[in-house]
């Protein structure tokens, strides 16, 4: 379990500082999704890197499977348990090509040469990059990269995955694909935190935690904010045009539940 | 302004082992006023294209004209006159603080200190970031969404007559994505607008015309209700069709007799309705 316990955070700059988080407790449980919305600056970036213990809370703490994550002797320990997808690929970037890149993160674990090829070459393949394996990393496209990045977190097999706007630059089908294997990893056990813009992934979560100003305003299932216009308005949040229509259907008596935000879902309703 | 691209081709690290051809013959016009957008799935060769469009990325082969004007020769610097917001914001941002960033462009178009922070004090409201909070901050230090905000406001602030942007509204919320549908109305007045989106739906009811590009080729360049009527092009451009039509073909496929297809939930609505009571 991750646990953040009252949980405040300020970056330091030339000009002051910058409050980012305030007063936030949550969980995150294994096997459990949570999908993460907040308005731009809502400090979602923030959460994912204080769950790694790459930032260190200002107060309050972050606790991952009893470990502190300020706890300098187990940083690695922390760091091996929570695997962390960047929202920019650019900056996950490690190697000089495409293969190596992917296998970086499981080399340092330890993990032996042949089963980690296996791990690279599943990984690739999950995310659709076979056959780029020997390109260098900074020729591929956006959305590409993204999908490096997210072959990267795959490979090292973590018990808790962090993916910060994991499918932003995706076509509608990668994000789709990643939406399942999100789903297929929940499913084995992993602890999956996934950060997006779009409300709709929302829909596939056990939990989904809204952030405005760097506090909490939503913790709770999927079907209940959905339900809630006034409450998605003051989350900053609105329903996609497939949402909207389920609510005109709605309106006009058919039966659609309001965590309806596929087509299919909207459909079989009908 | 137009742009023009005619039998452009090209491939990155040509006669190497990783040649890859990403736009294999791409005839395409930009007219000043119209707002393009251009679809297309990962690795399609879309940012290419802009690319190759902005006078940034020579092609191997064809031409590229702006009004006439060949463009050609290892340029790597936008033409002037048009405004090219990049893929990854983090490539357009280097000065010390985000007002210093936006005022740049300005600057190196020969306008006055005072002219230049006027304009970018426009730009950054625009996209959201208030001169107050964001101005003096460092580009460096801004969230993903702000960053991007950012970029935007940059090139804004030339008031280019050509503006050409990839993947605005990615990583954007709710407000972020209403101010660049703005922009993008306001802009395409005096403009011409080329957006490439996997957004689909935040610009297919505004737009003039789309342009579907599969593996480096066109496979569809019309109206924008043309495709809506014919969302079965996107599969052919290896694409999955957005939410909204595809629930209207889904529903197709189930029996109902839909007139039409429609981008508007009110009205998609309003026609499944009448299929079902047609139905019945
Ligand atoms: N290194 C930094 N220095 C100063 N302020 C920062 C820094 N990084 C982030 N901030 C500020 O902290 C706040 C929260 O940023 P964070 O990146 O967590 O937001 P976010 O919710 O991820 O936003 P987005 O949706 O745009 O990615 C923002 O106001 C941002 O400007
Ligand atoms: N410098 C490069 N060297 C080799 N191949 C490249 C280079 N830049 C791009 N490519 C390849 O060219 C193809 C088209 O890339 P492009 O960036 O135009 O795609 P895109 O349609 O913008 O994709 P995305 O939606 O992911 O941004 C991709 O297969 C990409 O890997
Ligand atoms: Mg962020
Ligand atoms: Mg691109």
């Amino acid at each position: 379990m991750i646990e953040f316990i009252d949980v405040a955070y300020e970056y330091r700059t030339a000009g002051g500082s910058v409050p980012a988080l305030r007063g936030v407790s949550t969980t995150l449980a294994p096997g459990e999704l949570v999908t993460v919305l907040g308005p731009n600056g809502s400090g979602k970036s923030t959460l994912a890197r204080l769950a790694n213990g790459l930032l260190h809370p200002s107060e309050g703490r972050v606790v991952v499977d009893t470990i502190d994550s300020t706890d300098a002797a187990r940083v690695w320990d922390v760091r091996s348990r929570v695997g962390l997808v960047f929202q920019n690929p650019d900056n996950q970037i490690v190697a000089t090509t495409v293969e190596e890149d992917v296998a970086f993160g499981p080399e340092n674990l330890g993990v032996e040469r042949e089963s980690m090829h296996q791990r690279v070459r599943n990984a690739l393949a999950t995310v659709g990059l076979s056959g780029l394996e020997q390109r260098e990393p900074h020729t591929l496209s956006g959305g590409q990269k993204q999908r490096l990045a997210i072959a990267g977190a795959l490979a090292l097999a973590p018990a808790y995955l962090v993916l910060d706007e994991p499918t932003a630059m995706l076509d509608l089908q990668g994000r789709a694909d990643v939406i399942d294997v999100l789903g297929r990893l929940r499913d084995a056990g992993t602890g999956i935190m996934h950060i997006t813009h779009h409300l709709a992934d929302a829909a596939a979560a056990d939990r989904v935690l809204v952030l405005t100003g760097g506090s909490v305003v939503y913790d709770g299932v999927p079907a209940t904010l959905l339900a809630d216009t006034r409450l998605m308005q003051r989350c900053g949040l609105t329903l996609p045009p497939v949402g909207r229509l389920a609510e005109e259907l709605r309106a006009a008596g058919v039966d659609v539940p309001p965590d309806a935000l596929t087509a299919e879902s909207v459909v079989a309703a009908l | 302004m137009s742009l023009t691209l005619a039998g452009v081709r090209h491939t990155y690290a040509a006669g190497t082992a990783f040649a890859t051809d990403a736009l294999a013959g791409v005839d395409l016009s930009f007219e000043p006023g119209e707002l393009v957008l251009v679809l297309g799935a990962t690795g399609s060769g879309k940012s290419t294209l802009l690319r190759v469009a902005a006078g940034l990325l020579t092609p191997l082969s064809g031409s590229v004209e702006i009004d006439g004007r060949s463009v050609d020769g290892p340029l790597a610097v936008v033409e002037p006159g048009v405004g090219f917001v990049f893929q990854s914001p983090e490539m357009q941002l280097f000065a010390e603080t985000v007002e210093a960033d936006v005022r740049f462009g300005p600057l190196n178009q020969g306008l006055t200190e005072d002219e230049a922070h006027h304009r970018a004090t426009r730009a950054l409201e625009a996209v959201g970031l208030g001169a107050e909070e964001f101005g003096s901050r460092s580009p460096f230090t801004l969230s993903g969404g702000e960053a991007r905000r950012a970029a935007i406001a940059g090139v804004l602030a030339m008031d280019p007559g050509y503006l050409l942007l990839d993947e605005p509204t990615a990583g954007l919320d709710v407000e972020g994505r209403e101010a660049v549908r703005e922009i993008v109305a306001r802009s395409r007045r005096r403009a011409g607008v080329v957006v490439v989106t996997h957004d689909a739906e935040e610009f297919l009811g505004s737009a003039d015309r789309v342009i579907l590009l599969c593996a480096g080729r066109v496979t569809f360049d019309g109206p924008a209700d043309e495709l809506v009527q014919s969302p079965e092009r996107f599969a052919e451009a290896g694409l999955k069709a957005p939410e909204m039509l595809l629930a209207q073909m889904l529903a197709r496929d189930a029996g109902l007799k839909l007139a039409r297809l429609s981008l508007d939930p009110a009205e998609a609505a309003l026609l499944i309705a009448r299929a079902r009571e047609g139905a019945r």
